[in-house]
Parts: structure tokens; C-alpha cells; sequence
């Protein structure tokens, strides 16, 4: 069986290959750090918290929601 | 206080979170610019009241760590009574997770690309991006067949028509554009109840997907968006899930639905420029948290108001 035959019967989407293809795709934990900083998902809701806080706002801002498809 | 939000909407809204913006925005690294194009991207410090502390736009971490303590080093400097607005700017808040359907079906989106012969030696090996996609409850409740082991559903058109040409898409290293209706060659998608448990009603996904387009546009970023040359795209793949529905709750317990299939083509910011000819690439959909209400990436599109 050629390379690129064998490759593509691999990539297959069948009920015994689903889990191994799901689990290809989803983010692996190490690769989900960056959401662990405690995003707010707009930045009006982390300015009203800076002023309530005295706290500086730091805004994350791309074009794609960043917490999305970016 | 961390935010992360989207550039475009925030640099066009009218009202309070887009006039804040904008004036930190112009204080910052690309305050003034329109080439070679407009956006404000990038990650900002500043006070509530709208001073800059300071900005840039990279992942390399030195320079963003430099950033920070640029920020904070100014923050400190910065009096107390110049810190916080003495009003906010005026006008009404539109955002589009006002329309996030919490009564209907709100799912994660991730793609990757799939295993192949010859991989990048870079990061574009590892990418990985994320969507969300909608269902108001009148639409999810569309997708459940009878509710009773063998019934079938065919998943009407209209959703499956939005699901391959706003998800479907391959932005698996950035951004994307969506397709038009035009180019939804083939989407079919049948529900399947394998089990019935008092309210429970579990069913099988099974369907197709194939879009095509063709035109011209640049696939470079900027190196060919002032002379496009012709091209090609779309995406051709099989779809297996599986699903669990309450219908005393009328909530999804849950869902699981993957593509995989193969790609081909590029867009001018989607990171395939060099890497136009066709390639396996997967899509996980997936139930969001409770929490979870940023908008999809083309939800302007999906005619919702």
C-alpha cells in the first residue's frame, strides 16, 4: 500500500476512528494557558472594574475575538 | 483588569466601549495609521479614563513583557484622580452576545489540521483555532427526529447551508472569510435515535459537506492584496456525532460532532499562501459552558436581530 493510500484510509472518520479524531482536534490542556488569566469577554466589563478597583485595564484586542476565532 | 474583546467591532460602535477605545486606540502603536490597513489590533494598557499606559502588538514575550512593566511603571506615576472617568462616554452598549440564544444551542467550533505527509516545521504544525456556533431554540429544537429508537431526521437545509458556509471553513491558522450560499455544492446531515430513557432521546449524526468557490482575491496577507491573482477554495469532508437531548429540559446534555475531510485553497489571512494544494483538516462542535456567550466569527451574517 502506497504512503498517500494508506494516509488517506487513516484519516478516515468512521464510529471506531471518531474518538481518535475528536481528540485530535480539541486543544490539549497545555495548550489552554492562556485562557487561565481570567479573560473578561468584553472590554467595557473590564473598564467598569478598573474604575470600581483602582485597577489598570489590559485589553486584548484583535481582529477575530481573541477568546474566538482570531 | 483583563479584557479580551474584538478590534473591529470595537473601532466602528458607536456608544461608551467604542468612543474608550478609540481614544486609547489613537495613543497608541498604530494611533493615525490606514496602511496598510486600519486595524487597531494589539494589546493595550491603560487607565479607565482612557489614558494610554501603553501598547504593542506581537507575541514575541520580551517585547510584550516589556510592554507591562512599561504600563505599570506609568500606572504608578499616574494620580489617583486621573485614573477613573468622571463620567463614562455616552450612549447605549450594542453587542452581539445580546443575541446569544441561552434558550437554544450554543456550541464550541474547534479546527485542526489533520495528519499529512509534509508538515510545517514551525508553529503553523501545531495550530489549532476556535469558533462558536448558534442555534436559536426554535432551530434546535429543528434538529431533534421523533423520539422514538429508528426515527430520522434530515437536518434541515437552511442550517446546514449556515453550518458549511460560516463554519465549515478552514481558519485553522487565522481568520477566514465565509463562503455564499452559491458555493454549498453538497450538505447533508440525518439524525438517527438510537436510545430512548424516559425524557433522554439519544441519536447518531451522519452527513456531507462540500463547498467550492472561486474568484480572485489575495491569499498573501499584504504581499498580494494589491495585485490578487485567481483562485480556488473550499472543503469537502464527512460529518459523524453523536447527541443527547432532554426534552422535559429542553437542553442538550450532549454533543459531539466531528468533520473531517480535506481543504484546499487559501484567504488573504488565513496562513495558506504557501500552502494552497489540497490537505486533510478536522472540526470538533462541541457543547460551550453555561458562561460561554462570544458571538460566532460571521454571526453578522447569520441574519439574526
Amino acid at each position: 500500500m502506497t504512503t498517500l493510500l494508506a494516509l488517506l484510509l487513516a484519516q478516515e472518520l468512521t464510529d471506531a476512528s471518531f474518538e481518535k479524531w475528536r481528540d485530535h482536534v480539541l486543544p490539549k490542556s497545555e495548550e489552554l494557558e492562556w485562557a487561565k488569566v481570567g479573560w473578561r469577554a468584553s472590554f467595557w466589563e473590564a473598564a467598569v472594574e478598573a474604575k470600581e478597583k483602582d485597577k489598570p485595564i489590559l485589553l486584548w484586542a484583535m481582529n477575530g475575538h481573541p477568546l474566538a476565532c482570531t | 483588569m483583563p479584557a479580551a474583546d474584538e478590534v473591529h467591532h470595537l473601532q466602528r460602535v458607536q456608544g461608551p466601549e467604542g468612543t474608550l477605545f478609540r481614544t486609547i486606540a489613537e495613543q497608541g502603536h498604530y494611533g493615525g495609521r490606514t496602511k496598510p490597513t486600519n486595524t487597531r489590533q494589539g494589546v493595550y494598557a491603560a487607565s479607565a479614563s482612557g489614558i494610554l499606559l501603553a501598547s504593542v502588538n506581537t507575541n514575541d514575550p520580551a517585547k510584550m513583557r516589556a510592554m507591562l512593566e512599561k504600563a505599570l511603571s506609568r500606572w504608578e506615576e499616574l494620580p489617583k484622580e486621573k485614573r477613573a472617568p468622571q463620567e463614562w462616554p455616552k450612549g447605549e452598549r450594542v453587542r452581539w452576545e445580546d443575541l446569544c440564544p441561552s434558550d437554544g444551542l450554543v456550541l464550541r467550533v474547534h479546527t485542526r489540521d489533520l495528519p499529512r505527509e509534509k508538515t510545517p516545521e514551525d508553529w503553523r504544525a501545531q495550530a489549532w483555532n476556535r469558533d462558536f456556533a448558534w442555534f436559536r431554540k426554535d432551530e434546535m429544537l429543528s434538529l431533534l427526529p421523533e423520539a422514538k429508537p429508528g426515527a430520522q431526521l434530515d437536518i434541515p437545509q437552511p442550517l446546514l447551508v449556515r453550518l458549511a458556509r460560516l463554519h465549515l471553513l478552514d481558519f485553522v491558522r487565522g481568520q477566514t472569510w465565509l463562503l455564499e450560499e452559491k458555493n454549498v455544492e453538497k450538505a447533508e446531515l440525518r439524525a438517527t435515535v438510537e436510545r430512548v430513557e424516559g425524557e433522554t432521546v439519544q441519536f447518531r449524526l451522519e452527513g456531507t459537506v462540500r463547498t467550492s468557490a472561486e474568484g480572485t482575491w489575495p491569499v498573501r496577507g499584504f504581499a498580494d492584496m494589491e495585485r490578487p491573482g485567481k483562485q480556488t477554495r473550499g472543503y469537502e469532508g464527512k460529518l459523524l456525532g453523536r447527541a443527547r437531548f432532554d426534552r422535559a429540559k429542553e437542553r442538550f446534555q450532549a454533543f459531539e460532532l466531528v468533520a473531517v475531510g480535506r481543504r484546499w485553497g487559501g484567504t488573504q489571512y488565513n496562513g495558506r499562501g504557501d500552502d494552497l494544494a489540497e490537505a486533510p483538516m478536522g472540526h470538533v462542535f462541541t457543547l460551550a459552558g453555561s458562561g460561554e456567550r462570544v458571538p460566532p466569527a460571521f454571526v453578522w451574517a447569520y441574519g439574526w436581530r
